[in-house]
């Protein structure tokens, strides 16, 4: 794999199509720094989803293991506990260093490209 | 800053939030339980043999310093160890974050005891229920990576350390049992804690 990596630098095939999705990166971002989970209430208003998009976006990380859904009682009240799995937690870990990786060669890209338009006007000045 | 630097300390920011809630498996249960048998070891030499390994309190600082420091390395370089061979994005990010737990209260369990056996070597009877109370701390502020189990550990040295402060301030000194048995059981206590592997890697439902 490495190998294949290093022929390929940009298929970026640690971008996982699952976390890949803004409604459900905001999901999995928002688990991440939480042990204990989060609450399908606080879920539903930390990512701003409503009750039938949130429910699908879950049902999709929970097919694919990444996130384990817990049915109880808070209190009388019933409560549906969403937690980020260790698959998922390792998983995003990848996904997240895929991502840096992507940013920083658009970076450089970028700096070479600014770095090219930036020597151009010399390259026309030169006599012929 | 540009927008993609930006991004990218975002990026970083979530990365120590997952590191500092994600279980760390770099701790070896069987170091642990190996430090867990040294400290018994110790403890029956300092019962056997009170004359040579239990004179004074300094010598039972000195003795079980010695062991917290060779436990401490043992500890540290399993855990790089496990990491290295780990190669998971996450490894490293998780190692500097139990690091952050752990570093502190390794130079305050390094730095008190030197102060104290050289400027009031009368008050080194104090020193391993501080240590005690320490590892306690450790316990408990690693709660969010370690195994849910940790807290009976935490609680025991937590406890023993407060007894052990309260008996040794009360007969005038440290005895083998007093120092020994809370290090024996909360080393043993840990070691059982880390031995549990967890069950929510396959996810599913749990109702």
């Amino acid at each position: 794999m490495p190998e294949i990596a290093a022929e390929t630098p940009f298929a970026f095939s640690g971008l996982d199509r699952i976390f890949h999705e803004r409604a459900r990166l905001g999901i999995v971002t928002s688990l991440a720094g939480q042990p204990d989970g989060l609450s399908f209430a606080q879920l539903k208003q930390l990512c701003g989803l409503t009750d039938g998009n949130l429910n699908r976006h879950l049902t999709v990380l929970e097919e694919a293991r990444y996130v384990t859904i817990e049915k109880g009682f808070d209190g009388k009240r019933p409560q549906t506990r969403c937690r980020l799995s260790e698959l998922g937690r390792g998983d995003f870990g990848q996904y997240l260093a895929a991502l840096e990786s992507a940013l920083r060669h658009a970076t450089r890209a970028a700096e070479g490209k600014q770095a090219v338009s930036d020597s151009a006007p010399r390259l026309r000045e030169r006599p012929a | 800053m540009s927008e993609v630097e930006q991004a990218i300390a975002q990026i970083a920011d979530i990365r120590a939030q997952l590191a500092a809630s994600t279980r760390f498996r770099g701790y070896a249960p069987e170091a642990v339980g190996m430090i867990g048998l040294l400290s018994l070891m110790i403890m029956l030499m300092q019962l056997v043999w009170p004359a040579r390994f239990a004179e004074s309190d300094q010598q039972y600082v000195m003795i079980w310093g010695l062991l917290m420091a060779a436990g401490c390395l043992l500890i540290a370089a399993e855990a790089i160890l496990r990491t290295r061979r780990a190669r998971d994005h996450m490894a490293q990010p998780m190692l500097l974050s139990a690091m952050r737990i752990v570093v502190p209260a390794a130079v305050i369990a390094a730095a008190v005891p030197v102060a104290i056996l050289a400027y009031a070597p009368k008050a080194a009877w104090i020193v391993p229920g501080i240590w005690q109370m320490l590892i306690s701390l450790v316990a408990f502020a690693s709660y969010a990576t370690m195994p849910r189990r940790i807290v009976w550990p935490g609680a025991w040295f937590l406890l023993s350390g407060s007894a052990g402060l309260f008996l040794a301030g009360a007969q005038g000194g440290l005895t083998p049992l007093v120092v020994g048995v809370p290090f024996v059981a909360g080393h043993f206590a840990i070691a059982w804690a880390l031995s549990d592997r967890g069950s929510d890697r396959e996810g599913g439902v749990h109702a």
